[in-house]
């Protein structure tokens, strides 16, 4: 094999056993060292798994029917004891939420080193090598729970790296941060790249990346149906992205296009929701929101933007009167509700929707409520299913359903009690092309039937393609409020770019 | 200017202070053993955890009091429950500043230390690791179900949490695997741990003060002659004992 090879598979096929559907038909694979390879394509579609062959968590934690080779740095993974195959891959994973293990950074950055058994002075010297490589000595001897979405993660690089390993795989690294937590980890990521390192990175998201990527690999039901040079990738047409079910690569030439309802003009006079004067604190007193007013007509999409800490989700927790210490009016329909009366004509989608499903199936989901007036007569909960095309699922348990369909069924819970004003909160995160287009869909829909939509979200391509209104936060205030249309597209953008 | 100790000594202190709660014969042990912890506290910087502990056995103190002015079956059976609650005040106060002051990390290395096996070490550590997270858990579930104005049950609490919980182990678990959590070697620690002078003072205070507390207690303290009592009897115990 030759040296400067850094990943070879030959011929692998996986399969999780068969609780999983998605698995590796056939998968052969070569990376040069020092390359960065993008590995994308539709959810289910494979890439999760090969990051999970080069680590090695396949076979040594996942285990399944596997056939093939994968050689990473001249090292037969298959072969391999653990502590070979920490010092020679880094991973970092999707969720920093649960990749972490100690409570302080500077820990959870030499954490890797203690279990190979490092003496102590060069565990000290590794990070602090590690710290002045990837420029985060400031988030040294931090209080990781403190952290922002996007320094986790940037901790979770750290820690891997502290391990000097040449090659690092991540798996959906984005999937959880800001855009300007994209832009640092992709600073972050270059100075990898630039230490000689080889990336191997999967994800949904690709406009941040394009200026890192040497290399495409694009997946669909387990095998590769694509490799492109970035500059070949980069060039294909739209619609050919948009066939592969890629995210865009170019946010700067999108548009919005979500339309304003006739209706909704038509109703001006009689907003459905008045919000004044609401302000919010926490309990030891600090304000979150101060003084909030504004008011929303059915049928419309209003995207929440602004940056972490500006109080987009206590705005959304104090709508639903889930958050305690908050003063303000809130009207609906002409009758003021007290925060107590507000759950139930508002509902929040969470990000998480397993955290919202209770039902052993999807249908008792629909039923359940606190009385048994208000449940959905069977004609009502059928047009609700078939619009959520969730029809199919409608006897399974929730718990065992994809993302995507979770989401839905908790959607299908607030239509099925005729919640009023619907919020969501960052509802694309880590989906595809085709997902994120069944979320629009699915808000279109709730618009059309007159409701009002209210969406927190860090994709910018979502708050273009549903979003018919904006409203910034800033410190807790609304900072700015206008409709979207193309002419102002750019006041967007300034937010996220 | 606060003093470190290291966690072997605090994890020793913390036994000596279930034991002498366990014999204590009478509150003022306990109340010398508190003042003893609200010492310890102040010396390692936690005056939160200090303020707070101290708050609420006062309160405790005072309610247990309360219940003793009427005589009744109701007042009698919360003043029990105050009681055992109170008794196990010192080593909730002690713990409080014991994990405001000890890292993960440095836990796990003095575990590793006083040689425990790494099947425990390990689990202990995700154990600890967990708590945060579980807190954040709740509270989503807790919000989820206010919404829809269900009513926060045993079954509607816990099946998602452990449906959760056991997402988020699996992920944890392979994220500690890329980390060499498996690995042979014996596990280091960043920090070094040293017993130093004021580690063996910390723990002979606490050592002394259970003598004290097996021998009968602080009321001793009092009366000397009781003292000399006792300790003639501990030494014909260690002659019976040893022949």
């Amino acid at each position: 094999m030759a040296k400067n090879t850094m990943v070879a598979m030959k011929d692998v096929v996986f399969n999780y056993g068969e609780a999983h559907a998605s698995c590796l038909r056939g998968v052969s694979l070569h990376v040069k060292a020092g390359e960065c390879v993008l590995l994308c394509g539709e959810s289910g579609c494979g890439k999760t798994t090969i990051t999970r062959l080069v680590n090695g968590l396949i076979p040594h934690f996942y285990e399944g029917e596997f056939s093939g080779t994968v050689f990473v740095a001249q090292r037969d993974m298959t072969q391999e004891t653990p502590d070979a195959l920490a010092a020679t891959v880094g991973s970092v994973f999707q969720n920093p939420r649960s990749q972490f293990f100690n409570l302080d950074t500077t820990g959870e950055i030499a954490f890797g080193c203690e279990n190979l058994g490092l003496p102590p002075a060069e565990i000290k010297r590794r990070v602090c090598e590690t710290a002045a490589t990837l420029g985060i000595e400031h988030l040294l001897e931090r209080d990781i729970f403190a952290l922002s979405g996007g320094e986790k993660q940037l901790i979770a690089v750290a820690s891997a790296h502290a391990l000097s390993p040449d090659i690092f795989v991540f798996d959906e690294p984005s999937a959880n941060l800001d855009w300007n937590a994209c832009k640092e980890l992709a600073q972050l990521l270059l100075r990898l790249k630039q230490a000689g390192k080889t990336l191997l990175i999967a994800e949904h998201r690709l406009y941040w990346l394009t200026q890192l990527i040497d290399r495409v690999i694009y997946m669909k039901a387990g095998k590769i149906e694509g490799n492109w040079q970035a500059a070949q990738f980069l060039a294909l047409p739209e619609n050919k992205r948009t066939e592969l079910g890629l995210r865009t690569l170019n946010p700067d030439a999108l548009v919005p296009t979500a339309h304003v309802h006739k209706s909704t003009r038509a109703e001006q006079a009689s907003p459905l929701l008045r919000v004044s004067g609401l302000s919010a604190h926490y309990r030891r007193g600090e304000s979150v929101l101060q003084d909030i007013s504004f008011e929303a007509l059915p049928g419309e999409a209003i995207a929440i933007l602004g940056s972490n800490g500006a109080g987009k989700t206590t705005l959304a927790r104090t709508l639903c009167g889930l958050h305690r210490h908050a003063c303000g009016e809130v009207t609906l329909n002409g009758g003021r509700l007290s925060s107590r009366a507000r759950a139930g004509p508002f509902y929040l989608v969470m990000q998480e929707s397993g955290y919202q499903l209770f039902a052993d199936s999807v249908e008792n989901e629909l039923l359940l409520s606190k009385n048994r007036r208000s449940r959905p007569s069977s004609e009502k909960m059928t047009t609700i299913l078939n619009s959520l095309s969730l029809a199919d699922f409608r006897k399974r348990h929730p718990m065992s359903l994809s993302g995507g369909q979770k989401q839905r069924t908790a959607i299908g819970t607030a239509m099925a009690h005729e919640a009023e004003v619907l919020i969501f909160d960052e509802p694309t995160s880590g989906l595809d092309l085709g997902n994120m287009r069944r979320v629009v869909a699915v808000i279109e829909q709730l618009r059309a039937e007159g409701k009002t939509v209210f969406i927190i979200t860090h994709d910018y391509e979502l708050v273009l393609a549903a979003c018919t209104r904006v409203l910034i936060l800033r410190n807790g205030s609304i900072w700015a409020d206008f409709p979207l249309a193309e002419y102002n597209t750019n006041r967007v953008k300034e937010l996220f770019l | 200017m606060t003093l470190a100790f290291d966690p072997r000594a605090k994890l020793l202190v913390l036994v000596l202070i279930n034991v002498m709660i366990f014999v204590s014969p009478d509150v003022y042990t306990e109340l010398l053993c508190m003042s003893a912890i609200a010492l310890v506290l102040a010396l390692m910087g936690c005056w939160r955890q200090l303020w707070h502990g101290l708050l609420v056995y006062v309160g405790l103190i005072g309610a247990f009091y309360l219940c003793t002015l009427t005589d009744n079956l109701f007042t009698t059976f919360i003043g029990m429950t105050i009681a055992c609650i109170r008794k196990i005040m010192p080593t909730v106060f002690f713990t409080s500043g014991m994990m405001a002051t000890t890292t993960v990390g440095d836990l796990v290395s003095a575990l590793q230390k006083l040689h425990i096996p790494k099947v425990v070490v390990i689990p202990f550590t995700v154990m600890l690791r967990f708590f945060p997270t579980a807190k954040e858990e709740f509270a989503a579930i807790r919000d989820a179900a206010k919404l829809r104005g269900l009513r926060f049950g045993m079954e509607r609490t816990l099946v998602p949490m452990m449906l959760r919980s056991a997402n988020i182990a699996e992920e944890l678990s392979a994220a500690s695997v890329t980390r060499g959590i498996e690995c042979t070697n014996t596990r280091t620690s960043i920090r070094e741990l040293r017993l130093g002078a004021p580690d063996c003072v910390l723990v002979a205070v606490f050592f002394v003060l259970n003598v004290l507390s097996t021998m009968g207690g602080a009321s001793l303290l009092f009366s000397p002659n009781e003292i000399g009592t006792q300790v003639l009897y501990l030494i014909g115990g260690a002659q019976i004992l040893y022949g």
